[in-house]
């Protein structure tokens, strides 16, 4: 059995070798987005243009907005004369926040009365942003103003200050969320592309039938199939994992025989997945249809948009059957955490469970399919 | 009647026909755009951002005991974890199970209090652990942290703030994310008919209908513009239905004029189908056509679209990686006439952008066609 599987394999990679701009294709596709998305996508929200109104012209007002400037997720651009045109540059999208100093800011701050309050604007139309550039306007003018009160024995609220360690991405350096994740899509894109159409292919192009009357059982039939597929994962998670470390420097903190392993183990789940869709469609467009709308619901499940623990019950336990979910979460754990067997034993078992159900099934239905 | 145009009818008319025909095109063309936006937004629906939080109390006083229920006290923070040791804390991080943990060292009410009393002096410090690996939500629930224990400090110290900061989100007052996304979501939704019109002409080509149609008097511009037609038209159904979704059911404020959304989305749908053609036309396998997409629409959609993250506007590639795509025009564009109310005036830039590729991704098609044919 195993030498018949190994010819159909061979035959497979002869096949998708021939076809030179196929397999550049696959291997070098992937590569190419991460690199691109990488590169898009930057470190976390930085340099969102700020419009500021300095109303008080005074030494502390443009030490405020020098402040504002200097953080990281702020950029100061513009300096619109009126309030008018201010809500033009919020209407348009250039500016992402804007700030207005009061007039008799510094002269209330030195005698240590009521301040005028500082007006803050921010663009709630995309949520990252406006709770972003909140939190950046705000935590920079609070340190300047206890800046300014120890410099000059202003009374300040005593009050309770934190003192945040970030830990795994001292910087809050997105690329570490974003780069794992990606490498995840990806292969689960190419996986399934691969094994979705493995049949389906066959069937429209008619040479089926001639597979059928080899002497290949139909279990050799899919496992040789499979195997190609699992090949191309397995390869694209190297070339990817090669490009995320050498090339973004994200860091590798566990055990790369554990990721690798993993890695593989989740190509197998999707691959089972893909058997499924194509032994059920009919033709190709039918299985790129199921694949699509597969592809949407695990990327919306994954975790990745918004954390498991937020979304309502019922996705929660759709997330709960979702392998790229559960291998998203492995990833980051053994790059960025370092965490070895005994913190993601867990999910391995959930990768595992998933994995049996999606076997089994996708045997059968194949089985059924291929008579 | 010109016989160009008849033509261009006839084409028309035969590829809504197929559009209706077939149960599963249909669905994908005018459906599934309104049914994926539902199970997507519905992810959205509930952000009161669960952040699990771990709690190592040294001090153990009421104090600090008041400072645990107010910073918990909306539910945005929930307590899942009393810690008695760091390395508790470090476990709990490392499994993932708390996002953050707050430390509170003994003497923390003592010092309050004679802080407090004796009017200025130091603030009085509380130590966080957050884990950094999601990166973006980690850097708002610290912003969230901190303004909750200051306005803690203050009351606790009954010392005013000496500088107050109003800030209002405008289009959005409370930043809830469900009003920003949907309207953002149906950008990713919608460049379903545009795969759709991908893996039509693929298909033709395979499968060898096209041969068929080049021997009929129909010539290769009108054979595209006729299939663009269809699938824009049968788009244009898709669109009413998703807006009369996020209006109706998710509750999305349409403060801008309706009309001209409609016109927007169709120039929207022209920029992808233009490149839909183009990739149909380059690829020589419906696989490949379908990784092709997955790759140039449905990934970066959701990640360089402006969708979560902002466009990155510090490098010149990433801007213009960013602009290439279709969605991230119609994201600032949707949420523009959404949720700010705004007119072709302040959204020419983008109008502009969508017009540019839909003319270059259709003439691209319209070119590589005809090369095809003689």
């Amino acid at each position: 059995m195993l030498g018949r599987i190994w010819t159909l394999t061979v035959k497979e990679l002869i096949q998708l070798v021939r076809d030179r701009f196929m397999t550049g294709f696959l291997l070098l596709f992937p590569v190419a987005q991460l690199v691109l998305l990488a590169l898009a996508t930057g470190q976390g929200v930085r340099n969102l243009p700020l419009a500021v109104i300095d109303l008080d012209r005074t030494a502390e007002s443009r030490a405020v907005t020098q402040a504002l400037d200097n953080t990281p997720e702020l950029v100061w651009r513009y300096q619109p004369a009126s309030q008018a045109e201010l809500t033009e540059l919020i209407e348009r999208g250039q500016a992402a926040v804007s700030v207005v100093i009061p007039a008799g800011f510094a002269a209330a701050l030195g005698s240590g009365q009521g301040v005028p309050p500082v007006q803050v604007i921010v663009d709630g139309s995309s949520t990252a942003v406006g709770g972003t550039a909140q939190s950046a306007v705000e935590g920079a003018i609070g340190d300047y103003v206890r800046r300014l009160a120890a410099q000059h024995g202003v009374t300040a609220a005593a009050g309770v200050q934190l003192r945040a360690a970030v830990l795994y991405n001292p910087d809050l350096n997105s690329r570490l969320f974003t780069i794992p994740a990606q490498m995840g899509f990806i292969i689960y894109q190419v996986t399934l592309a691969v094994a979705s159409l493995a049949f389906a292919r066959e069937r429209e192009l008619g040479t089926l039938e001639q597979l059928l009357v080899t002497p290949l059982r139909r279990f050799d039939l899919i496992s040789g199939k499979a195997l190609v597929a699992w090949l191309v994962g397995g390869l694209d998670f190297l070339l990817m994992y090669g490009v995320a470390v050498r090339g973004f420097a994200i860091p590798m903190r566990g055990s790369f025989a554990l990721l690798l392993g993993c890695s593989l183990f989740f190509v197998a789940v999707e691959i089972g997945y893909g058997v499924i869709i194509s032994s059920l469609s009919h033709t190709q467009q039918q299985a790129i249809l199921y694949v699509f709308l597969l592809a949407m619901l695990d990327v919306a499940l994954s975790g990745y948009l918004v954390p498991v623990k937020n979304m309502p019950a019922l996705f929660r336990v759709a997330a709960a059957v979702s392998p790229l979910q559960h291998y998203l979460v492995i990833v980051r754990a053994i790059m960025l955490k370092g965490a070895g067997l005994a913190v993601i034993w867990q999910q391995i078992a959930a990768l595992a469970a998933i994995g049996g159900g999606v076997g089994l099934f996708a045997l059968g239905a194949a089985t059924r399919r291929l008579e | 009647m010109k016989p160009a145009f008849h033509r261009f009818r006839a084409v028309i008319l035969k590829e809504l026909r197929h559009i209706t025909r077939d149960v599963r095109i249909f669905f994908l063309v005018t459906l599934s755009p309104a049914f994926l936006l539902l199970v997507l937004a519905y992810l959205f629906a509930f952000d009161v951002g669960n952040v699990n939080l771990a709690w190592l109390d040294g001090d153990r006083t009421p104090t600090s005991r008041a400072l645990l229920s107010a910073i918990t006290a909306d539910g945005t923070f929930r307590l899942v974890e009393q810690a008695t040791s760091y390395d508790e804390l470090h476990a709990a991080l490392l499994a993932g199970r708390v996002d953050v943990a707050l430390v509170v060292q003994p003497g923390f009410e003592i010092d309050l209090t004679r802080g407090a009393q004796a009017g200025a002096g130091r603030p009085v410090t509380v130590q966080v652990l957050a884990d950094g690996t999601d990166a973006i939500s980690m850097s708002q629930a610290l912003g969230s942290l901190s303004a909750r224990t200051a306005a803690f400090g203050a009351r606790v110290s009954g010392v005013a703030p000496l500088v107050e900061v109003r800030t209002r989100a405008w289009y959005n007052g409370d930043l809830k994310s469900i009003r920003s996304m949907v309207p953002g979501l149906l950008a990713i939704v919608l460049t379903l008919p545009a795969l759709a019109l991908t893996l039509a002409v693929t298909r033709e080509r395979e499968v060898g209908t096209l041969e068929a149609l080049i021997v009929t008097p129909v010539r290769g511009a009108e054979y595209l513009l006729g299939k663009l037609a269809a699938y824009v038209l049968s788009g244009l159904v898709s669109a009413v239905l998703a807006s009369l979704l996020a209006v109706g059911w998710f509750h999305v404020p349409l403060r801008g004029s309706f009309l001209l959304f409609l016109l927007l989305v169709a120039m929207f749908y022209l920029a992808c189908m233009g490149i839909s053609l183009v990739i149909a036309q380059l690829a020589i396998s419906q696989q490949m056509a379908m990784l092709l997409v997955l790759f140039v629409f449905f990934v970066p959609g959701f990640f360089v679209s402006g969708l979560i993250q902002p466009v990155r506007q510090d490098s010149l590639p990433a801007l213009l990686v960013s602009y290439a795509l279709p969605p991230t025009h119609f994201i600032a564009i949707a949420r523009g006439i959404f949720l700010k109310g705004v007119g072709l005036a302040e959204l020419r830039v983008h109008a502009a952008w969508l017009g540019g590729l839909a003319i270059s991704g259709v003439g691209a098609s319209l070119l590589i066609f005809r090369k095809e044919i003689h």
